[in-house]
């Protein structure tokens, strides 16, 4: 069923130019029913880019972004770490502790971002390239499933 | 192979042939946090990092593991031992080999397995298992498999009662356990054959597991579920029938048993 022909949402497209500007992102692409709106701004990029071959376990194809809320939308981003398996999630290494990471946080490539519980093995889930933390997106001690999204670095 | 210095570290060779390198520290904070370390700055192949005693041993969740002088603690390194969705299957290839190493000494009690992968006496904890994986920068995983066994001591008030070998009436020093489990070890990973065979590993499991068919509690990260022990399915997960007949797989949580007689044995 075609979404029916609305005119361009400006405040929505403001919000998103602030979330960019907030996150320190270079592009944000939302897309809700047929409307699909892409906000880029230009960077200037300090570091080289790694054009590091992308990591096995998150190699599955990022689906046909579905009809979700924009805010909650990371599924194309590309410092999406998504979830190697299933199991439970924990932000810190044991209950109580200091969390591994926090939103803000600069992490280096390969620091553990969290751990994953699956069989009792700890599996230490490394960030994939150096960055900052701009997105959380599970609790902690919660079950996660294969592909879930979880920790966004840019 | 002779001994070999390394950074101050002593080299020995546990026991028979084929046997892995052993790194053996009078102290360290945990022998998995050494052993991945090591395996981040390049160390390949597997290798045997065994303390005396460590500062700050842990379980599953950060719990202290206490650590005292004359107990063995041992972790295994094992780089790239399979493909990734057959990792899960380690922790019953552990708990199969440290079983069968304690059991080939043992006389007229057999100690019995509690899913998934501490070994009992009776419902008390003689070992304790702690699995951590990493993927190495170069794509390359290592996965530490941490023995905690309590030869001659045991904690007290621990909330899964603890006991150890020489309570149970056997007497083996940390030197010759750790060569027993080195081939107990390296004969099960090789049954297992990198996945290929999980069931022989599961059989396995199963007739040496405490607790099958009966009722238990199991605390999840979000709350706690009973029901019958019905089995472990065919990549490990524990089968809890629930009372309205539901059967849940459990991945992740503490196993408890029901009071038999006396106190909770858990």
């Amino acid at each position: 069923m075609p979404a029916p022909k609305k005119p361009f949402d400006s405040d929505f497209i403001r919000e998103l130019a602030l979330l960019i500007a907030e996150t320190d992102l270079s592009e944000i692409e939302v897309a809700q029913g047929d409307l699909r709106i892409r906000v880029a701004r230009n960077v200037q990029v300090m570091a080289p880019v790694t054009i590091a071959a992308p990591q096995a376990i998150a190699a599955a194809p990022v689906a046909v972004a579905p009809p979700v809320p924009a805010e909650g939308d990371w599924s194309a981003h590309p410092g999406l770490v998504k979830s190697p398996m299933v199991g439970t999630a924990y932000r810190s290494p044991s209950p109580g502790s200091a969390t591994f990471v926090e939103i803000g946080d600069k992490v280096r490539e390969g620091q553990t971002l969290l751990i994953i519980e699956a069989m009792k093995t700890m599996n230490q889930i490394p960030a994939p390239s150096s960055g900052v933390v701009v997105a959380i997106l599970f609790d902690d001690a919660s079950p996660v499933e294969y592909d879930e999204p979880l920790v966004v670095i840019a | 192979m002779g001994e070999r210095k390394s950074a101050g570290d002593r080299w020995t060779i546990a026991g028979g042939r084929g046997s892995w390198p052993v790194l053996r520290f009078p102290e360290i904070g945990s022998t998995n946090d050494e052993a991945l370390a090591r395996a981040r700055a390049g160390l390949s192949g597997e290798r045997w990092f065994v303390a005396d005693r460590q500062t700050s041993g842990r379980g599953r969740r950060g719990r202290v593991w206490t650590s005292e002088i004359g107990n063995l603690y041992a972790s295994a390194l094992l780089i790239d031992p399979c493909a990734p969705e057959h990792l899960p299957e380690i922790p019953f290839v552990a708990a199969v080999a440290v079983h069968a190493a304690v059991a080939g000494r043992s006389a007229a009690t057999l100690p019995a397995l509690k899913w998934p992968n501490d070994l009992m006496f009776a419902g008390r904890k003689v070992a304790g298992l702690l699995l951590e994986s990493s993927r190495l920068d170069d794509g390359r995983m290592a996965v530490a498999i941490g023995f905690g066994v309590n030869c001659i001591s045991f904690p007290a008030g621990t909330e899964t009662p603890a006991t150890c070998l020489l309570t149970e009436g056997l007497t083996i020093y940390p030197e010759v356990l750790l060569a027993d489990l080195d081939a107990t070890l390296r004969a099960t990973l090789a049954d297992w054959d990198r996945g290929r065979d999980f069931a022989a590993i599961r059989r396995r499991w199963l007739a040496a597991a405490t607790g099958l068919g009966g009722p238990i509690r199991v605390r999840l990260a979000d709350g706690e579920r009973n029901g019958l022990f019905e089995a472990i399915d065919e990549t490990g997960r524990l089968v809890l029938v629930e009372e309205d007949g539901r059967r849940r797989l459990v991945s992740a949580g503490d196993v408890f048993f029901p009071p038999v007689g006396g106190n909770e044995v858990k």
